[in-house]
């Protein structure tokens, strides 16, 4: 008989360019059952562009469950180098089908003028890539 | 006399950039749950991008790619605000603790040029250097820890001075310099147990 514990998945992405959207396609391992909680944090890079402590709304996040089957909703992403940033998880009750995949899209919404980005595409040595993680505290059954 | 709660403390001691130590030990025998975990870190900057893994048991609990930061309490913020308290305890015998902390792990993917132009979901094996606690060949025993010497960053940048010349640590396509760290710096980890 398997126990059904909580653990804490993290899905990290990586956004390489302030006008592309990232699009986020990932299968869940099968050991997690249900998701209970949802977490979106700002892990690296933007600090390298600004000197704020905080931005409110560095992009948008777009999440979808059991293969497209169910949409989480729209989340917007801070940016929150504080000491006291809030650590909360969005409450969530969804439950998982094995192997199925997590999908969704990012937008950038900061740092996306033209000193970041020229107009043939490349981006200048003003722009920092950054990495964005999804925390999926879970129900799993390994 | 036991109280019903005891903080159990690992520390551990970060001598370089990018450096993975790994740390085992055995839960207080007179307590039964895990009922929380925290980090203290002795420099703040070297919070963002560095991560720590937890398991109990050989379970699972944060995996390695678990920012540090959300886990770091400090001068600002009170334990027990950041905290990380498991909903349902996790329940202990005497059981196996292990942790891996590193620095500065996720730093060295923002180069990473692999990934597709706009950018991507990170996979777990770029982010977990290795996939095993157990430690490699290259190891330096350090105290109640083990250090494993695995390289975060690219290849060093030489910079020639004269006659002289400067060795860096490259962070990759990374435009900007990173935060200065300073190394070495101490990591603590408490462990809530009650009984």
């Amino acid at each position: 008989m398997t126990k059904t514990r909580i653990i804490y998945h993290p899905v990290p992405f990586i956004v390489r360019q302030p006008l592309t959207p990232v699009t986020i396609n990932t299968v869940l391992p099968s050991h997690i059952r249900k998701v209970i909680g949802i977490k979106v944090v700002h892990s690296v890079g933007v600090q390298s562009m600004t000197t704020a402590a905080y931005l409110p709304v560095i992009g948008y996040l777009s999440l979808e469950f059991n293969n497209k089957q169910y949409h989480f909703g729209h989340l917007d992403v801070p940016f929150d180098n504080r000491a006291e940033a809030s650590d909360a998880y969005h409450d969530a009750a969804i439950d998982i089908m094995a192997g199925s995949l997590l999908t969704g899209n990012y937008e950038n919404k900061v740092f996306t003028g033209i000193e970041y980005q020229k107009a043939d595409g490349t981006i200048t040595d003003k722009w920092s890539n950054y990495i964005v993680t999804i925390y999926l505290k879970a129900l799993s059954d390994d | 006399m036991i109280q019903g709660y005891r903080f159990q403390k690992v520390s551990l001691r970060i001598s370089k950039s990018g450096q993975r130590v790994y740390f085992n030990a055995e839960s207080h025998k007179d307590f039964s749950m895990l009922k929380g975990i925290a980090l203290s870190v002795g420099y703040d900057g070297a919070l963002f991008g560095s991560t720590f893994g937890f398991r109990v048991d050989e379970k699972k609990v944060l995996d390695e790619s678990h920012e540090a930061h959300l886990l770091v309490f400090g001068n600002d913020v009170p334990p027990n605000n950041r905290m990380l308290f498991f909903e349902k305890p996790i329940p202990i015998h005497s059981a196996k603790l292990e942790g891996i902390y590193t620095d500065s792990a996720l730093q060295s993917l923002l180069g990473n040029i692999s990934y597709s132009p706009g950018g991507g979901v990170i996979a777990a094996t770029d982010v977990n250097v290795k996939k095993t606690y157990v430690s490699g060949k290259d190891i330096v025993s350090y105290g109640n820890a083990v250090v494993d010497n695995v390289p975060v960053y690219n290849a060093p940048i030489n910079i020639g001075l004269g006659n002289s010349s400067m060795t860096m640590p490259s962070t990759g396509a990374s435009p900007s310099a990173p935060a200065p760290v300073y190394y070495p710096y101490d990591v603590k980890i408490t462990m809530f147990l009650s009984r």
